[in-house]
């Protein structure tokens, strides 16, 4: 099978100039000369524990150094270490396609060097990061290693309430944070996601791809999330319409994969897991339940050719409910987010148009929960949101009959 | 430069849904009444949406189209009418982009007439190398136990050529003589020709009437030992270079005298099952089990890389080839109630007329066809039901334009409609104002949106193309029960062949405590016990049903 043969030119120069190396990592967030400084003389002292007599390369993005005005003084490269300046942009949250470029950026290069492992280090660059992700591929025969964070109760919405259950319901797979920047990847899992079936990449989450190629798949606690390395777009609408994109175009990718999968299962996970404390947090819910009754009066044509009557009919009631009795059940948002998926996949719309109007439901979704779990525990949350999970999980039925006989006259 | 096969696996074939094409007859876009490659490019997007993974593509080379383009007079080109060659490898590369693979045909049992080789061979003095291309004779009394294949128009196998003064021999019309296989210079000719469409990337070769390759004193010059000599080389020589690519064997035989075909896996991957389709036909409207189980019951296994081809129809007729005389009878009467609906030995008719236009039984003969051991192929326009004209000749009948829309001309073409080279179905029944991709489209209850959620419940389950079949014997012979087992799944089948509502009950002893999910709507179905599982089927009616463990047996593990 074909496997696209991208890498640079110059980059090919260089890398035969290397010659062999067994631990390539990637550092797309090393924008400046100084980040870049700081972050290798950090991770350098882990090396010789990752890899005794081990060689390692770090890429880093070429601007980093054009951004300075030349080559000069890079950190020191040596036997055990080498530095790489390759084309490459700051991963940002949930955004599949910066994350794709970055990664066949290292993981080319790793092809090329021989690697035993890639790392990707998309948002996080503390040595401990690098320890923990590259130690179970390394040691332990895992093909994927992905950071599993501690949540604040109000942290990463989109993670828990669609992401995590939506993914962890269709593959099977408790992986908490399948949109994560960073990661440990196996040669075995690097070839499986250089190949081009068709002559062109065969894009995706490389998280999907490591489940469904039936890949040993790991966490690791990594304690509470980083702030993203990139700014965010405040804009909700165009976030959830970017990771929508992405769960819908991978349900799709890996139609014959999910269909088959019953239930999920834990992955092993290595570290401890950070303790959360109880917080006393708070959420202004009026103006996204106000988003949601707008959007219910201006955008129920919309939502119509894409949910069935009865979750339209759910939805309609609760738009009508006050603040305070303002909860939005779990089966009416994973009808919600099914009917999505298959309203995606059969384009009855533009599908930005279509994703972007899922905004007030998804505002109507946050609501609630943050409503509801407002006085809770942070284990009493988990509980909340396992329960959420478990939903997704019985549900599924409703999507796979749907996806195999797709009809819009159903309940 | 030689180009690799699009497949990544070397088994592909056996998983691929085929989709038989006239290029003629799909899109025209160049509006001059006859399709083409452009247009077949245009409309690779449906052809993706449908599900099908392999694309036959019947003759498109340049011929005098006395036989449909099975009468060749150039096998390096593409005939004018239906583009160039860059048209050609555009379409290619655009369906490997797709992950779709291309077969095209090798028909060199026989050549046109015009076809160079000919015109030199008549010219030729006898015994020369150019002669001995064909089979000639100072008499037409050889070989006299080789029956006449197109009996409606031809009264022998042999022609007198007055420029060659001898007569030479043809099974088919006597406009296609047959080539000499006894010449090795035809082997390599032939070898060559192969080469240039491999090396091109097309992925597979349907091999045109293989039987007939050599003729020998004395046999009926069928199926002899020195035609597989013949396979056996071509089979080397595709190996030898080319990596993932097929050969499709069309033999019109039993099943025991195709399984040669496939050697010991080192002749042809796939080949037709005859005899199967019109006994589909015939347990249907006998509305009895029996035709299929008998010959299933006597089909052979087949080497582990080979696999059947399995059909309703064609663009030729419903054979009638492999059915005994009574047999024969009974399905003319059934299926052909017009005499103009016949020829040659068989019925000159598409699927939906066949089921006189009853979507549940169209249905029916389709999840057979998707569900029993080998490679469902599916005949153009027979997903949304197409009609055929037995007012037309031959078997052009079946080979009108694809109905695209209620457009002028089926929007198969903007030309000025007697310019077509056939007239499209205008009945009010068939005609492409009730039945086009158009309407059918967006109409989820559709037979196309039917057949495009069919194919890819098949796709979906690799134990339809891969696994082992197992019939069940219950006592109602109206319903068809079988299993398919392989690749880590477990699939029944139950099919109602009658028109009225049937109970069964099966013996499922072997999967007790097994759980059937009835796979379209993924509905549970009460968990196998100790007793015969007890089914209804509506008319005409069918489950596939997906074995999986019952949850309780999950938690227990």
């Amino acid at each position: 099978m074909a496997v696209l043969d991208t890498i640079a030119p110059e980059a090919k120069e260089r890398a035969d100039r290397v010659g062999e190396a067994d631990l390539v990592v990637a550092l797309p967030s090393c924008q400046s000369r100084e980040l870049l400084d700081s972050v290798v003389s950090s991770l350098r002292p882990v090396l010789p524990d990752l890899l005794p007599n081990g060689k390692a390369v770090f890429l880093y993005p070429d601007t980093a150094v054009a951004s300075t005005g030349g080559n000069g003084d890079l950190p020191a490269a040596d036997e055990s270490l080498q530095l790489f300046p390759y084309a490459m942009l700051p991963v940002e949250r949930y955004n599949e396609q910066s994350l794709d470029q970055g990664l066949r950026s290292l993981l080319q290069v790793g092809r090329t060097l021989g690697a035993k492992i890639c790392v990707m280090m998309g948002s996080e660059t503390s040595p401990d990061s690098l320890r923990n992700l590259a130690e179970p591929v390394l040691n332990d025969g895992f093909d994927l290693g992905v950071p599993l964070y501690a949540r604040h109760k109000f942290d990463s919405l989109i993670n828990s309430g669609i992401v995590y259950p939506l993914t962890r319901a269709l593959y099977g797979a408790r992986l908490h944070y399948s949109m994560a920047a960073d990661l440990a990847i196996s040669p075995r899992l690097a070839e499986k996601y250089l190949q081009a079936p068709h002559g062109q990449p065969d894009s995706g989450w490389i998280t999907t791809k490591a489940v469904c190629a039936g890949l040993q798949v790991c966490q690791v606690n990594r304690g509470f999330a980083p702030a993203p390395s990139v700014s965010e777009s405040a804009d909700v609408s165009a976030s959830l319409a970017q990771v929508l994109s992405a769960l819908f175009l991978d349900a799709e990718r890996y139609a014959g994969c999910w269909q088959k999968v019953r239930g999920s299962q834990a992955l092993r996970t290595f570290g401890r897991p950070a303790r959360g404390e109880t917080e006393n947090a708070s959420a202004d819910v009026h103006v996204m339940i106000e988003t949601f009754q707008r959007g219910c009066k201006d955008l129920l044509d919309i939502w119509a050719t894409a949910l069935s009557p009865a979750t339209m009919l759910n939805l309609k009631k609760l738009a009508r409910l006050p603040a305070d009795q303002f909860r939005l059940a779990d089966g009416v948002w994973v009808h919600v987010l099914y009917d999505f998926i298959l309203a995606h996949r059969q384009r009855v719309m533009s599908r930005e148009h279509l994703l972007r109007a899922m905004t007030p439901i998804y505002l109507a979704w946050v609501a609630s929960y943050a409503l509801e779990v407002q006085t809770f525990s942070p284990l009493a949350v988990e509980d909340r949101l396992e329960t959420l999970c478990a939903a997704f999980e019985d549900l599924k039925p409703y999507l796979l009959s749907r996806w195999r006989w797709p009809d819009r006259f159903n309940p | 430069m030689k180009k690799s096969g699009s497949a990544r696996d070397p088994l592909w074939y056996k998983d691929a849904v085929i989709y038989e094409i006239h290029v003629k007859a799909f899109f025209d876009a160049n509006n001059d009444g006859i399709g083409d490659f452009p247009g077949l490019l245009q409309k690779l997007d449906y052809l993706e949406a449908l599900g099908v993974t392999c694309l036959w593509l019947l003759p498109f080379f340049p011929s005098p189209l006395r036989d449909d383009g099975y009468d060749i007079s150039d096998y390096l080109s593409i005939h004018p009418s239906y583009g160039t060659m860059e048209d050609f490898k555009t379409f290619l590369n655009a369906a490997h982009g797709r992950g779709m693979q291309v077969m095209v045909e090798l028909v060199v049992n026989h050549t046109s007439d015009q076809h160079p080789w000919f015109q030199a061979a008549r010219t030729a003095a006898p015994g020369s190398k150019e002669r001995d291309f064909y089979v000639w004779s100072d008499t037409d009394r050889k070989y006299e136990g080789a029956r006449i294949i197109f009996t409606d128009t031809e009264k022998s196998n042999w022609t007198w050529d007055p420029i060659a003064k001898a007569y030479y021999w043809h099974r088919f019309f006597s406009h296609q003589p047959d080539l000499n296989y006894d010449n090795p210079a035809v082997l390599e000719e032939v070898l060559k020709i192969m080469r240039y469409w491999l090396d091109m990337g097309v992925d597979g070769l349907r091999l045109d009437a293989i039987p007939y390759l050599v003729e020998r004193e004395g046999t009926n010059c069928e199926n002899l030992p020195d035609t597989h000599v013949v396979l056996k080389n071509i089979r080397a020589a595709m190996d030898e270079n080319y990596e993932g690519r097929m050969i499709l064997a069309e033999a019109n035989q039993w099943p025991s005298d195709v399984r040669p075909y496939f050697g010991d896996g080192d002749e042809c991957h796939l080949a037709f099952h005859f005899p199967l389709m019109p006994r589909m036909f015939m347990a249907l409207r006998l509305e009895d089990r029996q035709p299929i189980v008998d010959i299933m019951r006597h089909t052979p296994e087949i080497p582990e890389n080979c696999q059947w081809g399995l059909f309703l129809r064609n663009h030729d007729e419903l054979t009638l080839e492999m059915v005994n005389e009574e047999e024969r009878d009974y399905m003319y009467l059934a299926y052909s109630s017009d005499p103009r609906m016949r020829i040659n030995v068989g019925i000159r008719r598409r699927l939906a007329p066949l089921m006189e236009n009853n979507s549940r039984r169209i249905e029916l003969l389709n999840s057979l066809l998707l569900s029993f051991p080998g490679t469902p192929i599916i005949y153009y326009g027979d997903e949304i039901g197409m009609g055929d004209n037995i007012h037309l000749g031959d078997r052009n009948g079946v080979r009108t334009p694809m109905q695209w829309s209620g457009d002028r001309n089926a929007g198969f073409s903007r030309a000025a409609p007697e310019m077509l080279y056939s007239p499209v179905i205008s009945d009010p029944v068939y005609g492409y104002g009730a039945v086009n991709v158009e309407s059918q489209d967006g109409e989820a209850s559709s037979p196309l949106n039917w057949m495009r959620n069919m194919v890819a419940l098949r796709k979906l389950f690799r134990v339809f193309g891969r696994g082992v079949m197992e019939f069940l014997d219950p006592g109602n012979r109206k319903i068809l029960a079988y299993l398919r087992r392989g690749e880590g799944e477990t699939v029944l089948c139950v099919a109602n062949l009658s028109r009225f509502a049937q109970p069964v009950e099966l013996n499922l002893q072997a999967y007790q405590g097994m759980r059937p999910v009835e796979m379209l709507g993924y509905v549970e179905f009460p968990v196998i016990g100790s007793q015969p599982y007890s089914l209804s089927l509506g008319p005409y009616g069918f489950f596939w049903f997906e074995l999986q463990k019952a949850r309780e047996q999950i938690e227990a593990q």
